[in-house]
């Protein structure tokens, strides 16, 4: 298979230098550069709930993007992806 | 501790914060690194969860954000990076034992190891049977226009997603994808590439199906009983 390989170009962000490291962004020793997003998420002692939907109600949801860059003081906005989303 | 959903993910904020996050990391091959680990750790049992993510960013996050998130899972798709999920075949468990699990995929006509990219996933989900439960029409369109118009914003992926569509049609081993499979995926690169708008496109990709097996009914003659 023949993929091109485009340039790629991509402006930075002033807000994300400091939006990064609230998300626990973090260079893992172990891998030399790869960033990492944490995968042990969950607070001390979370366990998922009994049931959950499956994959087809899971992506069904109705979900909307939260626009990042008009204030949200929440809790959220200072969390890591994963704990967003489930335990792990 | 594998990766389980909440009863409610926080799709919205958790695509805001990874786009964040993305955006702090100083080069498209580290934001790759991060797309493919944040797709590691879900995890193949969950990778609807990753979708979702990607569905939301699609539908909704400014083009800036598209392009970024797109331009990474392109990188990572150029780089062999993990940029997709696997399917199991209908009836074998997502935990069982690797060798069982290929013997049963094989018996069942499907790869047994190969990750397929987000838009092949979702129409093998929707077109063949799997061991999750069938993709309803709806969302099978939803995800896909979501899907496409998250590439849409980036040309690297566009090329590159088109560039594997055209891969794994050409040349997937026998049995990876149905037949009914491969017509909407078909259906959906022809389209792409030639600029269909994405909600008709993705409508026809959905009604695509392969022509009905035409049975010939021969009349017999009176038999000797007649």
């Amino acid at each position: 298979m023949s993929i091109p390989a485009p340039s790629i170009s991509l402006a930075a962000s002033s807000t994300a230098a400091a939006a990064a490291t609230a998300l626990e962004l973090r260079h893992d020793a172990a891998h030399g550069r790869e960033p990492v997003l944490p995968s042990a998420v969950g607070p001390a002692g979370d366990v998922g709930p009994a049931s959950v939907p499956d994959g087809n109600q899971m992506l069904a949801m109705v979900s909307h993007f939260d626009d990042p860059w008009h204030g949200d003081a929440s809790d959220a906005r200072q969390r890591p992806v994963l704990s967003l989303l489930g335990y792990g | 501790m594998p990766f389980t959903p909440k009863a409610e993910p926080q799709f919205g904020p958790a695509a805001r914060n990874l786009i964040v996050s993305l955006e702090g990391l100083g080069s498209v091959a580290d934001r790759a690194a991060a797309l493919s680990r944040l797709n590691r750790d879900i995890g193949d049992g969950w990778f609807p969860v990753y979708l979702k993510l990607l569905v939301v960013i699609g539908e909704g996050a400014p083009e800036s954000a598209r392009c970024l998130v797109a331009d990474s899972l392109a990188h990572a798709m150029q780089h062999g990076q993990t940029t997709g999920g696997s399917l199991s075949a209908w009836g074998i468990p997502m935990q069982m034992p690797a060798a069982l699990a290929t013997a049963g995929r094989g018996f069942l006509g499907m790869s047994s190891s190969r990750s397929l990219d987000p838009l092949s996933y979702l129409a093998v989900w929707f077109s063949q049977s799997t061991s999750r439960q069938p993709l309803a029409q709806p969302v099978f369109e939803q995800a896909t226009a979501a899907l496409l118009r998250l590439f849409a914003a980036s040309v690297p992926a566009t090329l590159v997603f088109q560039a594997k569509l055209r891969a794994d049609l050409s040349s997937a081993p026998a049995g990876t994808f149905s037949a009914a499979t491969s017509l909407r995926l078909r259906c959906l690169l022809e389209g792409w590439s030639a600029g269909v708008a994405v909600g008709p496109l993705v409508r026809a990709v959905a009604r695509a199906s392969p022509m009905p097996v035409t049975v010939r009914h021969t009349r017999l003659g009176p038999g000797p009983l007649a």
